[in-house]
């Protein structure tokens, strides 16, 4: 097991009113378990408000969850911050709009001291070659670039120090149709070549399909229905499953 | 419209910029040499601008004085906007009882009526140009710590944000290397009309008497001393004023260009 999910429960707090009286309490996460094997795929699937991208972020460590643990096998992910990474779901939003991309490629190596400062540029043409963009983007401002050019650059920022595992969060759904199977397609070939093990989280049954071996469905911080992606698929045994799968099949 | 006035000022203030570097090389004569053919002399062919009450050169004072105020303002600033922007970002990116502490602090500064407080401890600590740098300096941060500490409040939610932190960012870094440069554009056309306001303070206080003391000229002490023959040389009066109200408007065209810019 190279990450198990124990339990995890997060409850966000919404204040209402000028004196903040009546404050209300929102079950983003009740009780949520889970585990993935080495290399596996997990796809995590639900409409939107489900917890996904809290799940997301509690697993990342990003935001404190209020009970469970997630737990990262120590012999696989020795530095949780260098070994785990994620990609979000807005390319427009995730690079510094004041950083050069070639120092923003450059930040994961510095941190983690991967590479000695020399190698440092080299490396970034690399990276950027591996996603599939070249050298010329280096000294370019994210504005420059297209949403699916930017991705790739958040891809290739998350790949800079070698992780093992990354979470994806819904890493297409703001991309144009006609980008969206070349990322898909980039992802399965960085997912080969770096043996790595991934959380891929969309409310897109297809790119699920495409995507995942294991599959969690959500709904209002609860996982109602969870196993192998031909199970789910091809006979789901709770009615929420069911009717995702059939309003995926009307679109 | 944005780059025309922002032009526009920048050539005022350049300028003005110029002429207090080349202080030495323009000015026809020593701003404190006196002239023995006349005092209060109109404006002539000999002094451009007329001559004060002591027979000195006032054009030659303006542009020496012209050094004085820009390098009070541009300093005064440069104090308040290092202690505004280490205040507004500690502030705004730890939150909680610190953010509380440095907000009512913040509040606290603002009760006071400032210039009676630069007048308080002007008199405590003597007038010099180097204190009233820095007394400005120390009572004009708040707003400069208001503003970063918003924009970082916004800014820390940002995915960017999160995306540093997920790639192991230190805090140190996040302020310094994604928040502060993603946060200085508003502070420095805040900034840019600081300096106008410091220049227009030190005036005050130089006409009261507690700023730049005489000889060294400055603009506003250039004033006061035209206040005693008001009413038989316009000249002293005019000048210097005018020379205020040039640089305030050239920061002011700055400062809208600026903003125009950045949006």
């Amino acid at each position: 097991m190279i990450l198990q999910v124990k339990n995890i429960t997060k409850t966000f707090i919404v204040e209402r009113g000028m004196f903040k009286r009546g404050a209300g309490l929102v079950r983003a996460l009740d009780g949520v378990s889970f585990s993935m094997e080495e290399y596996s795929a997990l796809g995590v699937v639900g409409e939107s408000g489900s917890g996904k991208t809290t799940l997301a972020k509690i697993i990342l460590g990003l935001i404190p969850a209020n009970g469970g643990e997630v737990i990262f096998d120590e012999r696989m992910i020795a530095d949780f911050r260098k070994d785990v990474q994620i990609i979000f779901q807005n390319p427009y939003n995730s690079l510094d709009p004041k950083m050069r991309i070639i120092n923003t490629l450059a930040e994961p190596l510095l941190i983690h001291r991967v590479i000695p400062r020399h190698a440092l540029k080299e490396r970034a043409i690399e990276l950027l070659r591996m996603v599939g963009l070249d050298e010329g983007a280096l000294s370019r401002y994210p504005i420059e670039f297209s949403g699916g050019q930017r991705q790739r650059i958040c891809i290739a920022r998350a790949l800079a120090s070698e992780p093992k595992f990354i979470v994806l969060d819904e890493p297409i759904s703001s991309l144009d149709l006609t980008i969206q199977a070349e990322m898909l397609d980039l992802f399965l070939a960085l997912k080969e070549r770096f043996k790595l093990t991934y959380i891929f989280i969309s409310h897109n049954l297809a790119v699920i399909k495409q995507m995942a071996d294991q599959v969690i469905v959500m709904e209002s911080g609860k996982i109602v229905e969870q196993g192998a992606k031909d199970a789910i698929f091809n006979s789901p045994a709770k009615d929420y499953t069911k009717l995702l799968l059939e309003a995926a099949r009307g679109w | 419209m944005g780059s025309k006035r922002l032009l526009f000022g920048c050539l005022i203030i350049g300028i003005f910029s110029l002429l207090a570097i080349a202080a030495p090389l323009v000015s026809p004569y020593d701003p404190s040499s006196i002239d023995q053919a006349g005092l209060l002399m109109p404006p002539s062919a000999r002094h451009l601008l007329g001559t004060d009450g002591l027979g000195r050169d006032l054009l030659s004072r303006i542009i020496y004085g012209a050094r004085i105020s820009l390098s009070i303002g541009l300093i005064a600033v440069g104090i308040s906007v290092a202690i505004g922007l280490v205040f507004g970002a500690v502030s705004g990116f730890y939150g909680g009882l610190i953010d509380s502490l440095i907000m009512r602090f913040v509040d606290i500064m603002l009760c006071f009526p400032t210039f009676y407080l630069i007048l308080a401890v002007t008199a405590i600590l003597g007038p010099s140009i180097f204190n009233i740098m820095i007394i400005i300096g120390l009572t004009s941060w708040m707003g400069t710590a208001r503003l970063i500490r918003a924009e970082i409040l916004s800014l820390k939610e940002r995915e960017f944000i999160q995306a540093e932190r997920a790639i192991g960012a230190s805090s140190s870094r996040i302020i310094l290397r994604h928040l502060i440069p993603n946060a200085i554009g508003p502070v420095m056309v805040n900034a840019t009309l600081g300096i106008a306001g410091a220049i227009l303070v030190e005036s005050g206080l130089s006409f009261l008497g507690l700023g730049v003391q005489p000889p060294t000229p400055s603009w506003g002490n250039i004033l006061i001393e035209s206040k005693s023959t008001l009413g038989v040389a316009w000249w002293i009066t005019v000048f210097p004023g005018a020379a205020i109200l040039t640089t305030i408007l050239g920061f002011n065209f700055i400062a809208e260009g600026l903003k125009k810019k950045i949006g």
